[in-house]
């Protein structure tokens, strides 16, 4: 492989459109982009004149993935201006929500995006002739997290039952443990998945990474916690825009995430697992843990390993949520409205998503910021394919090829939600 | 309104309201909810066609609707009978989804779960851009497909 240009005009498999372009000189990679086309930043715009008992709902559409996390980010945010604080019982609900999303996240894309690429077909589809029976577990286990965000959601097509102070109504303890012999098959399939994916042949391939995700003294996180990583940071979520900056690059029209004055990081799964490995439940460390599976682990390939460890640890952790539910009596807790701005970061099931909003004396919104989990991804995963390429350029092009978009999806970008719009080039010369 | 007794169906409208044309498949299957209720589903961007598919077989007739990009003149209406008409390769069904219409079908067939019957009708659109309104020659077709899907139905 001497001179050549990689181009994919269509990159398949990760949510939404992307365009992935590599181009080698000399046996030496001179370039590398991960293209975004991103219109105007629509939601922020759209968010400004709404009032605040809009944004969850809205928000909610930007991605049909993770609608659970748009909404979680931005109530965090207002109710941070309004100085609301939730009962315990409000927050163990709307972590048994978030679970449900990481469940049925997370298994689209172990076994529908990702694991297709590592048995060698080309699609789900051709892995499904010769797997139905994954398959159809797969399909079963994704539409057990659904049920968790139908329950507590309050519609099938997309939750609105959350809002700013709690929920509009509430499951009865009955409905819910209707979920729990679901889940038992869930999470016995899940530990079946990790000991699956663990027999899988990962590409030899590490980079020094910046990992982030948040940290909770007590709890594995989602909704909660500071903003940490493996080189030192330790922020308090308000504190984001001053380690956080986004940068445009001329290739694309969407923005790259830096942290000031270091570059690159990493989030998602593999992020959370490493930075927050002791606040997994016992089951899901011990599997882990018997799979070999451990922090810090620096591959970014075997992040498909800790989607599922995480999906173990989420039916666990909605097992204990349902069991340790009563009937609520108020569905939320009442506030007052005040001007202020807030900033809100959660766990999506990519990575953290970090909303701030600003409010005047009504509640109407002034100004939206949004930066999801993919586009803080970008950047890193140009530098994955940077290194990995120059590592396997003696691959054969279609291999290499194949590698490379494979090393993109470790990342599970969402580009419908980072961009809301991603055409995807690999070009060869 | 009531369908046809002896046929059971369900009909999919699939799309985005937040990008242009591609509404359109949900729009449809909107009006056609008022009328037919539990056999309308609407698989919007926060939605995803993999609960579906398990019930793919249990129906005699599945009729999809969705939004088509393939450069051709906005409002064209196809109509593909799925593993009888071939899907023209210029046709890219409309997805913010990475696993799209075609590719949920060919996992059902993958699985056996196909219903008797699957119909696909497509619509061209112009503009998909996030934030647009759906097109006046997508609007026209709209009419058009609705007289088309009662008469497919029975209605």
């Amino acid at each position: 492989m001497k001179d050549k240009a990689i181009k994919v005009d269509y990159l398949a498999r990760v949510e939404g459109e992307g365009a992935l372009y590599i181009k080698v000189k000399n046996g030496y990679v001179v370039d590398v982009k991960v293209k975004i086309f991103e219109p105007p930043r629509f939601f922020e715009a759209f968010l400004r004149g709404r009032s605040f008992r809009e944004v969850p709902d809205i928000t909610a559409r930007i991605c049909g993935i993770c609608p659970v996390a748009y909404q979680m980010s931005s109530i965090h945010a207002i109710e941070g201006i309004f100085g609301v604080k939730v009962t315990e019982q409000i927050r163990m609900l709307r972590r048994l929500i978030y679970c449900g999303e990481w469940i049925e996240s997370h298994a689209l894309h172990i076994f529908m995006l990702h694991l297709p690429d590592f048995l060698g077909y080309d699609d789900v589809i051709q892995m499904a002739k010769d797997y139905p029976d994954t398959v159809q577990k797969a399909l079963r286990l994704k539409k057990i997290g659904n049920e968790i965000i139908r329950i507590l959601g309050g519609r099938e097509i997309h939750p609105i039952n959350l809002k700013v102070g709690g929920f509009y109504k509430l499951p009865s303890k009955k409905e819910l443990r209707k979920l729990e012999d679901d889940l038992k098959w869930a999470r016995d399939f899940s530990i079946e998945t990790v000991k699956f994916l663990a027999d899988l042949e990962f590409p030899e391939f590490e980079q020094d990474y910046e990992f982030v995700a948040l940290r909770h003294p007590n709890e594995y996180p989602l909704n909660e916690g500071r903003i940490v990583s493996n080189k030192g940071l330790d922020i308090s979520v308000n504190e984001y825009d001053n380690h956080f900056v986004e940068e445009h690059v001329p290739h694309s029209n969407a923005l790259h995430s830096m942290i000031v004055g270091r570059g690159a990081y990493f989030v998602g799964p593999l992020a959370r697992f490493n930075l927050n490995f002791d606040k997994l439940s016992d089951i899901a460390k011990e599997i882990a843990l018997e799979v070999n599976f451990k922090p810090v682990c620096k591959n970014p390939f075997k992040s498909i390993l800790a989607r599922a460890v995480e999906t173990l640890y989420a039916c666990d952790e909605s097992l204990r949520i349902i069991s340790e539910y009563d009937d609520l009596d108020k569905p939320f807790v009442d506030f007052s409205v005040k001007p202020g701005i807030g900033y809100g970061c959660t766990e999506a099931p990519r990575g953290i998503l970090y909303h701030r909003y600003k409010v005047d004396e009504k509640g109407t919104i002034l100004d939206a910021k949004i930066v999801p989990p993919t586009s803080q991804n970008l950047k890193m995963m140009e530098s994955d394919l940077w290194k990995f390429v120059a590592t396997y350029l003696n691959l054969p092009e279609d291999e290499l090829t194949w590698k490379c978009e494979q090393a993109i999806r470790n990342y599970d970008p969402c580009i419908s939600c980072a961009t809301h719009f991603l055409k995807l080039y690999i070009e060869r010369e | 309104m009531k369908g046809n007794r002896e046929k059971n169906f369900l009909i999919v409208g699939v799309g985005n309201v937040f990008r242009g044309d591609d509404a359109v498949g949900i729009l449809i299957a909107r009006f056609l909810k008022r009328c037919f209720k539990e056999n309308v589903k609407i698989i919007g961007v926060e939605t995803s066609f993999d609960e579906l598919i398990q019930f793919f077989g249990d129906y005699d007739l599945i009729i999809f609707i969705d939004a088509i990009k393939s450069g051709e003149k906005p409002g064209k209406i196809y109509r593909l009978k799925f593993g009888v008409d071939k899907i023209p390769a210029q046709l890219e069904f409309f997805s913010t989804h990475s696993v799209g219409l075609i590719e949920y079908i060919e996992i059902a067939k993958a699985l056996g779960k196909l219903p008797k019957e699957l119909i696909i009708y497509g619509i061209v659109g112009k503009d998909f851009d996030v934030g647009s309104s759906i097109s006046s020659e997508v609007r026209v077709s709209c009419k058009e497909i609705i007289r088309e899907i009662l008469s497919e139905i029975g209605a």
